[in-house]
């Protein structure tokens, strides 16, 4: 059989384009290795609550002992893939897909939903002057952000965040803000003439986590398994779209494949993989390939298909700071343990003077294992164990990203072998900046300071882009066009953040989304004609 | 190299002053033989060693992580700090459940201090027991 269209990923991407193609009426054949979660844990009170009469080895630790993966194999790793029910999101990672990372660090995913599985659920969409090098209109993509807004449930408010979010049609109601939060957002607005001065400005996330409910999902209950649980009902997961999808005969899934290349049969397009449950090769046939595996391994999908093991693909991600924002009157305070452990308070930092966009995602330290904090304290065990109880509760930690750049950089090659290396620098960062940022708090009757600032990896924020860069008219077989085919290379197209050269200080991959959306619209269009 | 029965049980309480539940004390056994696997034995001996030797662990762990020296102390107390954090009985121990903002910076200062003399005397213990 000939497939008119194969999708190969089940991220966001993947899923947004697969949504596209139903909206045509076109019936793409969807593949992906599709882990899913071992077991659906639910619990129905809050987990502090849980905690402080049950055992709970099995919900932190796991019988196998996944949640001291980290502490054993002293791995940095992100918080959300502590949790030994969200170990299938990473399950085989370094077997299906090996990677010699130098300087840069990466997370796959192979499993259903790809790394959303373990996302802060942001979904910023991209203002005009955040949409740099792509070549087409920024405007195209707002009937995709609009639909995606309708799918998803977004919550968020028009704040004086908007004009860098962007519109807020649709939104669902905001979160309830932690109470420290809420404090730092008073001052905030008390000061905020002031403070919009010096380029500061604070609001409300937009997050794909419903404050209400919504169709047949259950709003957000504040028991604190946000960052435990896997497919909790209340934050989006693209594979509940995909499960609507195949359930409505809108799109067909096959699962338990790992694509490998592809080559030519005249104007068929033969898909090569493997079946990872026997090991047995496989392949597909279709007119249009669209990749969305991830801009890691759609790049590995098309190196090893041009047998090409000299390539240095580019590779870009957010550089990240830690920066911890300390409320005095907070220590020694009970923790509030049904705060919402993702972001509650995003702030933008537009350094005109300094052509400089930053942002931060302000988050509350309510998670649920607090042995992980243990590290950040530089005294004896049971100083550091004070430390947690009394200190924690005073502190919030935002998550600062800069754009990338082309001096903070990485590239990845494919080896013979098979093996993908990635490479990076360490990250330059002008500390002034971070210094700017933290007297801006100073203001706010919050303690911080530029030297308390941590500054993680290359790669640590998982939003990788760039490999596959589109640009207005491809030179090289690495680019693809304004409706992301691939340079020389009819019908093969690619939908996720390869394709992106820039990434704007937030996460993008609401734009990815609405991106992938839009390309399938115009490969539906192509095929209708 | 066999870890020692009372390994478990002298992290544990130099940790929370208190005996080792039979639970933990198991687990622990289970991951330190993890541990062993990607440790040389020269490492797991010294640190089986100075477990034994050393009655102020809390203190030489201290120094022994800033001066770098038996990092499998250190992964084998994070470890057990983990282990203990999923008893009921221990959760006063990691969440605060009451306000005291006195009470907190007063053992936040107490805290500071006692790590500072825990550290000297870790210093000493190190020079102590020769390994």
């Amino acid at each position: 059989m000939i497939h008119e269209v194969i999708i190969v990923g089940t991220g966001p991407s993947g899923v947004a384009s697969a949504m596209g193609f139903a909206e045509n009426g076109i019936i793409p054949l969807i593949l992906d290795v599709g882990y899913e979660p071992a077991e659906n844990k639910r619990l129905e009170q809050n987990f502090f609550d849980f905690r402080k009469s049950n055992d709970s080895f099995n919900m932190m630790i796991g019988n196998n002992y996944e949640g001291l993966h980290n502490v054993i194999n002293e791995k940095t790793i992100f918080p959300k893939l502590i949790s030994p029910f969200m170990q299938f999101v990473v399950k085989d990672a370094e077997k299906l897909s090996p990677i010699d990372e130098n300087g840069f660090m990466v997370t796959q995913s192979f499993a259903m939903g790809g790394l959303a599985n373990a996302w802060g659920a942001g979904l910023y969409r991209c203002v005009d002057d955040e949409l740099k090098n792509i070549p087409f209109k920024p405007s195209e993509l707002s009937p995709y952000y609009d639909k995606l807004t309708k799918e998803i449930g977004i919550s968020g408010d028009d704040d004086d965040l908007t004009p860098f979010f962007g519109s807020t049609e649709n939104l669902l109601t905001p979160l309830k803000l932690s109470k420290k939060a809420e404090k730092l957002y008073l001052k905030y607005k008390k000061k905020k003439t002031e403070l919009n001065a010096k380029g500061m400005y604070i609001g409300r996330p937009r997050l794909g986590v419903l404050s209400q409910n919504y169709y047949n999902r259950r709003k957000c209950d504040y028991h604190n398994l946000e960052l435990w649980l896997p497919n909790l009902p209340y934050i989006y997961n693209p594979s509940f779209t995909l499960t609507e999808l195949i359930k409505n005969n809108k799109a067909l899934y096959e699962k338990s494949v790992l694509v490998k290349s592809w080559d030519r049969e005249g104007k068929v397009i033969i898909v090569h993989g493997e079946n990872i449950r026997d090991g047995v090769p496989v392949s597909f046939k279709c007119k249009r390939l669209v990749l969305a595996a991830g801009t890691i391994n759609s790049a590995k999908i098309v190196l090893k298909s041009k047998k090409d093991f000299k390539a240095k693909l580019p590779l870009y991600d957010n550089i990240h700071v830690q920066v911890p924002l300390i409320f005095p009157s907070f220590v020694g305070s009970k923790l509030e343990t049904e705060a919402f452990g993702l972001t509650n308070l995003n702030a933008v930092f537009d350094f005109r003077r300094l052509n400089l966009r930053l942002q931060g995602s302000i988050l509350e330290l309510t998670f649920p294992a607090r042995s992980i904090f243990y590290e950040m304290f530089p005294f004896s065990a049971k100083d550091n164990l004070a430390f947690t109880r009394t200190f924690l509760p005073s502190l919030l930690v935002m998550l600062l990203y800069f754009p990338s750049s082309s001096e903070n950089a990485g590239h990845v090659t494919l080896r013979s072998d098979d093996l993908l290396e990635t490479y990076g620098l360490p990250c330059k960062i002008n500390r002034n900046v971070i210094k700017k940022v933290t007297n801006t708090f100073l203001g706010l009757g919050v303690l911080t300071h530029h030297l308390l600032a941590r500054y993680k990896p290359m790669g640590y924020t998982i939003h990788y882009a760039g490999t596959l860069p589109m640009v207005q008219n491809p030179r090289h077989n690495y680019q693809c066009n304004a409706l992301g085919e691939l340079h020389r290379e009819p019908g093969i197209f690619i939908v996720d953040g390869s394709l992106f050269s820039y990434i704007p200080a937030k996460n993008i991959t609401f734009t990815l989304m609405a991106n992938a959306m839009r390309i399938a619209d115009h490969i539906s269009k192509e095929i209708k004609t | 190299m066999p870890i020692p029965d009372n390994e478990a049980e002298r992290i544990y309480k130099a940790i929370f002053r208190k005996n080792i539940p039979s639970a933990i004390r198991e687990h622990f056994r289970i991951i330190s033989k993890e541990i062993e696997l990607r440790s040389t034995d020269e490492e797991i001996e010294k640190c089986s060693e100075i477990i034994k030797k050393v009655r102020d662990l809390e203190a030489l762990e201290l120094t022994a992580r800033y001066l770098k020296r038996f990092p499998v102390l250190t992964l084998k107390f994070k470890i057990m700090l983990y282990l203990a954090e999923t008893l009921p009985e221990n959760y006063h121990e990691y969440i605060n459940e009451k306000n005291g903002i006195f009470s907190g910076y007063l053992l936040l200062i107490v805290s500071v201090f006692r790590s500072f003399y825990k550290f000297i005397k870790g210093f000493f213990l190190l020079k102590g027991c020769k390994l």
